[in-house]
């Protein structure tokens, strides 16, 4: 009999516990031409036993339950996610005499639902903080909120805010401690002034990478208007030499005067002369040393009025080899509100077939952006496919790419398989339009070390999930698909783009979507919220 | 279709929104099913079962069989371990309410920590911590709002929120107080005209 247990099982699948009583058990075969009384005792007493450490102390014998982001896959394939109770029950059923298993399987069988269901509720908290379809309502309330602005300062362009607001946070913690940091004056309120002369001068901060950035709110007072941005990024604070990634998150919330107009495109890229648009160098006074304009705090362009630090930890760069489950994949589509309302007017700008165009554009486009930047992400070479993106959007991809080459280590994703494509929003300014889609796709997705060796991921089982990616354009643009491997502006081949998505061969800046459509933001679908 | 926690959670951001749209205190509202595991609780009456059993067998004018006695005596200890692990009720019976209430302090403050609602700018940032197995209700109030409300409030505020627990429904309760002591802070701390919600909606409150 032992022979028979110990060659039928994988003692891979049993933990420390299930593994005792194993033994247990199977030492207890022998027992079973000794008296018929002490055997039926000892058949209840281990049952018992049995149905204290596997039932009623679940935690002990299930310590991890859905495997973390442990994919090893291969070996047995039976047991179907019974974490070894299925054998333990054949166990029981095939060792003790049926007047004490049947009615014990049953107990066990009952009492571990009745647990499990238990420890669910038991871990469920309920809190305030919004779920992913509250954050939708207020993400499309704060929609609305800029549809309205836009009627008091049509030349309001949320991409171009955007722009701003990350080349605020850049400037700000670039500068920081340096001289520098003074030119930034104009653009601050008092009250960041004086916070700002606290700082110190041996530490230099580095390294900014922006991940997600995006308006929270929007506020009108009779005198001013104020919008918040939040801010999701990781920088390198280096003090005395040493340095340390921190991951932020981070409330600004920026003012300017009642009654004035957004500025031009080219101003609103960079923190730059309001005025003029020369780069930023300013006199004490707030004077422009290019036009000699004198620029007051709120009266030409947006200023940091207040910033707030809502979270700050220790970023660590070993988190590129972990894998967690994908969560949001069966997650409800976030629609946007009135999508139909800014399809037509997308439609009627266009002079084109709604349908028609989104058919063609998911297939020409859409999908082909999508393989092309998975292949150069497979092959750490994301720079080939630097004209697809903007600036932000390339940065916070190629900072992985960094860590996984500082790693020396690659995240390949093979057979990419696409199985939808969902539109679910449109924006329409006088500068940008941006349109959102859901992918849905499936990849093998893992880790390799410098041998090629599988260190993370899987290599066999492939990974399904979905995406949000918004690609953005200037408004005006028609053409949607062009040859993804040349430049959009001159058609010579997009080998020469550099770090800023300027094409060498003809000087333009592709990555601001002057020419083509480009990356502009990817969402995972668990926190996507429209 | 929602279920009963979705509600529950709709209504209790609900009741936090209209407290945040008239005051600047920044509110984190968290309903917790327990606080602690309380596993030494059931070993504990695992082995008073246990004494208690056999204390009877050996004493009893009644003869029992020695394996009797040795299975029943261990069937004793998993009795009582089992039924404190399933009854929630015999597990707070059994459980020191001092014990109950430290614990839900621990858990609260613990989060209060954690989730970063210290960090505010003003110092306005409030916990209500509700422990159902533990019938607690915590509330924790950083420096700026304990300087600004008086403590006569304090006291009717924690006073109203210690009733929840004799109602039916306390999650219901919890959020009606909630929404009841809005015009305590609206009065104290009334919203500023730039008051920006400076507390993350990814706040990470679990433990």
């Amino acid at each position: 009999m032992i022979y028979k247990l110990l060659t039928n099982f994988s003692f891979s699948k049993l933990t420390h516990y299930q593994f005792t009583f194993y033994i247990l058990l199977s030492t207890f075969n022998f027992m079973k031409p000794s008296s018929s009384k002490k055997y039926i005792y000892f058949s209840a007493l281990l049952g018992l036993i049995l149905l204290l450490l596997f039932v009623v102390a679940p935690e002990y014998s299930w310590a991890r339950p859905g495997g973390g982001h442990s994919y090893s896959g291969g070996g047995s394939s039976g047991g179907g996610g019974d974490d070894g109770i299925g054998i333990l029950i054949w166990l029981l059923l095939d060792l003790l005499p049926p007047e004490i298993s049947i009615p014990l399987v049953i107990i066990i069988v009952v009492v571990r639902m009745y647990m499990q269901r238990k420890k669910a509720k038991d871990a469920k908290s309920i809190s305030s903080v919004p779920s992913v379809r509250q954050k939708a309502s207020t993400i499309s309330s704060v929609d609305s909120q800029i549809e309205d602005f836009k009627r008091i300062d049509p030349n309001f362009s949320k991409v171009l805010y955007l722009d701003f607001a990350a080349a605020m946070f850049n400037k700000y913690y670039g500068t920081w401690g340096k001289k520098e940091f003074a030119n930034l004056k104009p653009f601050l309120s008092d009250e960041e002034i004086q916070a700002s002369a606290v700082q110190r001068g041996e530490q230099n901060i580095h390294e900014i990478v922006i991940g997600s950035i995006h308006i929270a709110d929007i506020r009108r007072f009779p005198d001013s208007v104020g919008i918040t941005v939040d801010i999701d990024a990781n920088f390198t604070v280096t003090t005395k030499g040493k340095s340390t990634r921190f991951a932020v998150i981070e409330r600004w919330n920026f003012a300017r005067n009642a009654g004035i107009l957004s500025a031009s495109p080219e101003k609103m890229r960079d923190v730059s002369c309001p005025h003029c648009g020369a780069t930023s160098d300013f006199s004490d006074s707030g004077q422009c040393a290019s036009c000699g304009t004198l620029i007051k705090t709120g009266e030409m362009q947006w200023y940091l009025k207040s910033h707030t630090v809502m979270s700050q930890e220790a970023f660590n760069t070993n988190g590129v080899l972990h894998y967690s489950p994908e969560m949001g994949t069966d997650l409800p589509t976030i629609y946007q509100q009135d999508f139909h309302v800014s399809a037509n007017t997308f439609a009627v700008n266009h002079g084109l077939n709604f349908e028609e165009w989104r058919e063609r554009f998911v297939r020409e486009t859409v999908e082909l952006y999508f393989r092309t930047i998975y292949q150069y992400w497979s092959e750490n070479k994301l720079e080939k496919a630097r004209h697809l993106f903007t600036d932000r959007a390339y940065e916070s991809m190629k900072f992985w790419i960094d860590n996984y080459r500082r790693l020396n280590v690659r995240n390949k994703l093979d057979n990419l398989n696409i199985q939808g494509v969902e539109l679910v929003k449109i924006e329409i300014d006088k500068y940008y339009e941006a349109a959102t889609f859901r992918i849905y796709a499936s990849v093998l997705d893992y880790v390799t070390d410098s041998n090629g060796k599988t260190i993370a991921g899987s290599s066999s089982r492939a990974r399904n999930y979905s995406e949000y990616w918004t690609l953005v354009r200037r408004t005006g643009l028609e053409k949607d698909s062009f040859n993804i491997a040349a430049c959009p502006k001159c058609g010579a081949p997009a080998d020469k783009m550099g770090q800023g998505g300027v094409c060498e061969y003809c000087g333009s800046k592709i990555s601001t979507g002057e020419f083509s459509w480009v990356l502009a933001n990817i969402t995972q679908d668990e926190v996507y919220a429209g | 279709m929602l279920n009963t926690n979705d509600t529950v959670k709709e209504n209790l951001v609900q009741a936090v929104k209209e407290i945040e749209t008239k005051s600047s205190a920044e509110i984190v509202a968290l309903i917790k099913t327990r606080s602690g595991t309380y596993n030494d609780i059931a070993l504990w009456t695992g082995f008073a079962t246990l004494f208690i059993v056999f204390t009877f067998l050996m004493f009893s004018p009644f003869d029992f069989n020695v394996y009797l006695i040795y299975i029943l005596s261990i069937l004793a200890f998993f009795v009582g371990y089992a039924k404190v692990r399933i009854f929630d009720f015999l597990c707070f019976f059994f459980t020191p309410k001092k014990r109950l209430a430290h614990n839900a302090e621990v858990y609260a403050r613990a989060v209060f920590q954690k989730g970063g609602i210290r960090h505010t700018t003003a110092k306005t940032g409030v916990l209500f911590y509700m422990s159902k197995f533990e019938k607690q209700v915590m509330i924790l109030a950083d420096r700026g709002v304990q300087n600004t409300i008086p403590a006569e409030e304090w006291e009717k505020i924690n006073t109203s929120f210690k009733n929840i627990f004799v109602t039916k429904n306390p999650e219901e309760k919890f959020i009606e107080e909630l929404k009841n002591c809005a015009s305590v802070f609206a009065q104290y701390l009334p919203i500023q005209p730039d008051d920006v919600n400076e507390l993350p909606d990814n706040l990470d409150i679990n433990i």
